[in-house]
């Protein structure tokens, strides 16, 4: 009996230290055990986890045909099989799993045992060295964006020409892959063609190709980036850097969704969807007569404004989190978060070079950290010389009463103006919602009256 | 009483479907008070979370009642003006059952299990604090820094076996927002200068597992009040996990 019990301890202890999350489960899929690793990838723990069934806990995208429910029909394992669950916190999680049956001494079926490992790191990295982004990839909290989500599914679908407008590193790239990944295009190519880059001589004959001995040392036929994406997507990034000269030739491709390539004598069909992304005001260059209005309305059949950060600002933790995960994949460290100082440096910081900014200063970060939370002098001196010099002038400027004063009045006025929603006056404020709690608490405001 | 509203319910035989992501068929329901009309269900062959929102939008929903849902795919919804109910682990009739009694309503946060049930405010929870400390001996200071808003409490005490000052940061749970961010921010503004780190609040599962990640000691109020002050002869009062450079004076039993 000694035995035994010594026998199950040495079980549990293996079970508790192994790194891939393993629980078993009874002929009714009701889990039984779940080890140490699984509360860790899930975010839920055991004793919530005992007892319910194995489909309510992880919310797997093939709970609708178990495959614990199979092996336990059939007792065939399933090995390294790849899934994605939900977490505790709401976010999908790309995990493999392998199941086997447990069965006594008799050969009579207990139950089944499934093993997992947490894929998040290597399906990272997959994503960004194969660029298959999606929209799930997109990281915001704001409701514009959120809203933009809702109809991008139905814009994916059409065949209109979409045009994304948005501050350099808002996300615009993105925004085109997902559209489409959501596509009925989406199983051929993406094809993206950088307008900025590509010296305007060599524009024809890149888009559309050419034919052997259409110029000297045109010894053979050399396909364009317009049949490389036959079927696909053409995404067009910093649509408003071509020159007039070149977007004739593109408004003559839209129309006549036709082109011939250099040298050509024949037309070819262009079986493509256009997709087109600047950071200017198109309708500005159009007035400068920059841009041809024609080419304008063609390409703006539907279009996303995409806003930049320092009006999405409650996106910036989740965006931190986001790059802090990024880099620990990329660059094989352990850093959990970043201080509340960082933080409220970053909160207040307007981010001129938008989510790409954000990215370096945590790329930054990441190079001089050597611990597991970013400190402010972790940051780029730019970034902390001018946090210093506000804070510098703020206190200068005002006594410890007046700034008080300062900032009851601005809190008040902050929750005028959002009829007392906290959340969106801490993002105003550039503070965080329990901080802001905290305030109201000392300068004794209630934000019902606001309301 | 329920005013007219059209509700979706992704479905797997007569339960809820685990996942909404995945779900190949749902449910649509008119409720007007008692009464459900217009049953009908619409099926979902291809894959993936926002084909599903389109799907919604396109049938006018203005409630989903599923399980498990993607927060993404929830904010979607919530930002296109159709409420989500999640977490619902029953049967299909179960659930309208539950929402035309009223004992299903759409929650704030993405899970229940993010969320806390305390009797306590935070304002009563910083004087339960400070008294529970203060009647244990230790000398209750002063907040630091204005800034330092997440420490409510900072409790010193001589420790009994090294004589030393042990400092101890304390912050209560603030019921504004998920609990396991203001965990992970109390860390983050306490990860030195405190022997340390105590999180006042009902000690539920999630916190707990939260806390012992961050080496953070759970104090919930529900604790025997006698147990925690008590000094054991030699062992530092209050605290139950270890504290570093006072191994010999760490320890003391403080059940609930």
């Amino acid at each position: 009996m000694a035995d035994s019990n010594d026998s199950l301890k040495f079980l549990q202890v293996i079970l508790s230290s192994i790194a891939d999350g393993v629980f078993t489960v009874d002929s009714q899929r009701v889990i039984t055990s779940f080890n140490r690793a699984a509360e860790r990838i899930t975010g839920i723990s055991a004793s919530k986890a005992v007892g319910r069934r194995c489909y309510d806990v992880f919310h797997s995208d093939i709970c609708e045909n178990c495959l614990l429910q199979e092996t336990l029909k059939t007792g065939v394992q399933a090995i390294d099989r790849p899934v994605n669950i939900i977490n505790s916190q709401g976010d999908s999680i790309p995990i493999s799993i392998s199941t086997a049956v447990l069965r006594d001494d008799e050969g009579n079926v207990l139950g089944a045992v499934e093993t997992f490992r947490d894929l998040s790191a290597i399906e990272h990295l997959r994503k960004e060295l194969n660029k298959e982004y999606t929209i799930e990839d997109i990281i915001s909290k704001n409701p514009e964006i959120h809203k933009l989500f809702a109809i991008l599914p139905d814009i994916a679908e059409s065949e209109s020409t979409v045009l994304i407008q948005g501050p350099s590193g808002s996300g615009k790239e993105l925004f085109a892959r997902a559209i489409h990944s959501l596509s009925p295009r989406r199983e051929r190519a993406n094809v993206i063609i950088n307008c900025g880059t590509l010296p305007h001589q060599l524009f024809e004959s890149e888009l559309f190709g050419y034919v052997r001995g259409a110029f000297t040392d045109a010894k053979r036929d050399k396909p364009g980036k317009l049949a490389a994406a036959d079927g696909g997507t053409v995404f067009f990034d910093e649509i408003g850097e071509l020159p007039l000269s070149t977007q004739v030739k593109l408004l003559r491709l839209l129309q006549q969704r036709e082109y011939e390539p250099l040298g050509g004598t024949a037309p070819v069909k262009a079986d493509i969807r256009v997709v087109a992304a600047t950071n200017k005001d198109l309708r500005e260059l159009v007035a400068q007569g920059k841009f041809r209005d024609d080419l304008y309305f063609r390409l703006a059949v539907v279009k996303l404004e995409l806003p930049p950060l320092r009006q999405r600002r409650e996106d910036i933790p989740y965006l931190v989190d986001h790059f802090i995960r990024h880099f620990n994949a990329r660059k094989g460290k352990k850093i959990l978060s970043v201080s509340p100082e960082v933080m409220q440096i970053l909160m207040q910081h307007d981010f001129p070079g938008n989510i790409r900014e954000l990215e370096n200063i945590i790329e930054y970060a990441f190079v001089i950290c050597h611990g597991s939370i970013i400190k402010v002098t972790h940051l780029p001196a730019e970034l902390r010389l001018r946090s210093r010099e506000e804070v510098e002038s703020r206190s200068s400027a005002e006594t410890p009463v007046a700034r008080l004063l300062d900032e009851q009045a601005r809190i008040i006025e902050s929750l005028r103006r959002h009829q007392g929603n906290m959340s969106k006056a801490a993002v105003e404020l550039g503070i965080h919602r329990s901080t802001l709690w905290r305030k109201l608490k000392r300068h004794d405001i209630q934000p019902d009256q606001f309301t | 009483m329920l005013q007219s509203m059209n509700v979706a319910i992704p479905q797997l035989g007569d339960a809820v479907a685990p996942r909404f992501e995945a779900a190949s068929c749902f449910l649509l329901v008119e409720v007007a008070g008692d009464n459900r009309q217009r049953i009908s269900t619409v099926k979902c062959s291809e894959s993936g979370g926002y084909r599903r929102v389109r799907l919604l939008l396109f049938h006018g929903v203005d409630l989903l009642i599923c399980s498990g849902i993607i927060a993404q795919h929830r904010d979607t919804l919530v930002a296109a003006g159709i409420n989500v109910i999640a977490d619902v682990n029953s049967t299909v009739d179960e659930a309208l059952d539950n929402l035309v009694s009223g004992s299903l309503k759409a929650a704030e946060a993405p899970s229940a299990a993010t969320r806390l049930t305390c009797a306590l405010s935070h304002e009563q929870l910083v004087t339960w604090t400070r008294e529970i400390f203060a009647a244990a001996g230790y000398e209750v200071l002063p907040c630091p820094g204005e800034d330092c808003f997440l420490v409510d409490v900072v409790a010193e005490i001589e420790c009994p076996v090294c004589r030393r000052r042990v400092s101890v940061a304390v912050c209560c749970c603030a019921h504004t927002y998920s609990s396991q961010q203001e965990i992970r921010e109390f860390h983050n503004a306490t990860a030195t200068g405190f022997d340390a780190r105590v999180y006042v609040c009902p000690a539920e599962d999630q916190i707990v597992e939260s806390c012992r990640e961050y080496g953070i000691e759970v104090i919930d109020p529900k604790y025997d009040r006698q147990k925690l002050i008590n000094r054991e002869p030699g062992r530092l009062p209050v605290l139950k996990s270890v504290v570093a450079g006072h191994e010999r004076a760490s320890g003391i039993t403080a059940g609930a």
